[in-house]
């Protein structure tokens, strides 16, 4: 008997599920690090921060469903 | 007042068409009054697959140009008790142009029929915004396929873009064979993935081939596809939305909006 991770429709299924989730926002690692860098250039104006200890995440959300 | 329910999928080759022939077949048989509107431009095949090609005089883009009356566009469907269609054009540039009059045009047949089916072309360009744009609800047709699943992803996608929140999911030419050696993506596994629930899945069946080449839809003959078409067309029929000055109790109306309501997942990382 074949693991289950093995079976080709759970195979689809978890490339399904990456590739549905992250789709809608297509951002280049290049587009996210400037973004972030803007970010953390308005945060800074505002809070006493030293961005290079800080962590910055972008969460999208749309419908608040998706990512 | 009737409704405008558009067949999309994405990718092609789904059995978009076949799903709205039979489907509107089983409306009819279901004793309700419906029209199907071919919009796949160029690539019509509703005609063809319902075995009308040789009754075609008019179609859709004649119609909206004003070129012919709504009764000369119509073709009826002799074999069943209230069906009718109006054929694609073969040849149309700039669709888009022509959403405000297809808008015009289905608010006019909702009067009088209780179901619009509007098939869409393959794809996600001019002609799936022109075939959206009419239409109250949605239904995604999609195979076990993962190209068709994941078409279909970005295909609710867009369609929550442009505000549908009526979406539901058809699941056509599911091989159980394969399905149970865990080969092929189960119904379970396609809903999981696109965080809905489906209102049908048809079986991979031989006779809807063998009744297109006749010209009959599948539906009309003892078959196993044809069974779950009836049954999802069943299935449309009393999710229909509640026809305005009939509304029901709201607690009706949460039951319904559930079933189609998309499965609410966390996406955050």
């Amino acid at each position: 008997m074949r693991s289950r991770r093995e079976l080709s429709n759970s195979i689809a299924k978890e490339r399904l599920k990456l590739m549905i989730e992250t789709e809608p926002v297509e951002c280049t690692p290049d587009t996210m690090a400037r973004m972030k860098g803007e970010i953390s250039e308005i945060v800074s104006r505002y809070f006493e921060i030293n961005p290079e200890k800080y962590e910055i995440k972008v969460i999208l959300k749309q419908n608040k469903k998706r990512v | 007042m009737g409704e405008a329910i558009v067949f999309t999928s994405g990718k092609g080759g789904v059995g978009k068409t076949t799903a709205i022939a039979n489907i509107g077949t089983g409306l009819s048989l279901l004793e309700k009054k419906v029209v199907m509107l071919d919009t796949d431009m160029g690539l019509r095949n509703l005609d063809v697959v319902m075995g009308l090609e040789d009754r075609i005089t008019y179609n859709l883009v004649d119609l909206l140009e004003n070129k012919c009356r709504l009764n000369q566009a119509l073709i009826r469907d002799k074999r069943y008790p209230n069906l009718y269609m109006i054929p694609a054009a073969l040849h149309c540039r700039r669709i888009k142009e022509y959403e405000e009059k297809l808008k015009t045009l289905t608010a006019q047949l909702k009067k009088e029929f209780d179901f619009c089916l509007i098939d869409s072309p393959a794809g996600i360009d001019d002609g799936f915004h022109f075939a959206v744009s009419a239409a109250d609800r949605a239904i995604l047709v999609t195979t076990p396929h993962i190209s068709a699943v994941r078409d279909a992803g970005r295909v609710i996608y867009l369609l929550e873009g442009r505000h549908f929140h009526n979406i539901g999911l058809l699941i056509n030419e599911a091989n159980e064979r394969m399905i149970k050696k865990h080969n092929m993506l189960s119904r379970e596994d396609i809903e999981e993935v696109l965080g809905m629930e489906s209102l049908g899945c048809i079986p991979a069946d031989e006779k809807v081939i063998i009744s297109q080449n006749k010209g009959i839809p599948v539906v009309s003959i003892k078959s196993r596809a044809g069974k779950s078409f009836l049954a999802a067309a069943k299935e449309i029929a009393t999710e229909r939305i509640v026809p305005e000055g009939m509304e029901s109790g709201q607690e009706e109306q949460e039951r319904k909006r559930g079933l189609f309501r998309r499965k609410e997942y966390n996406y955050e990382v």
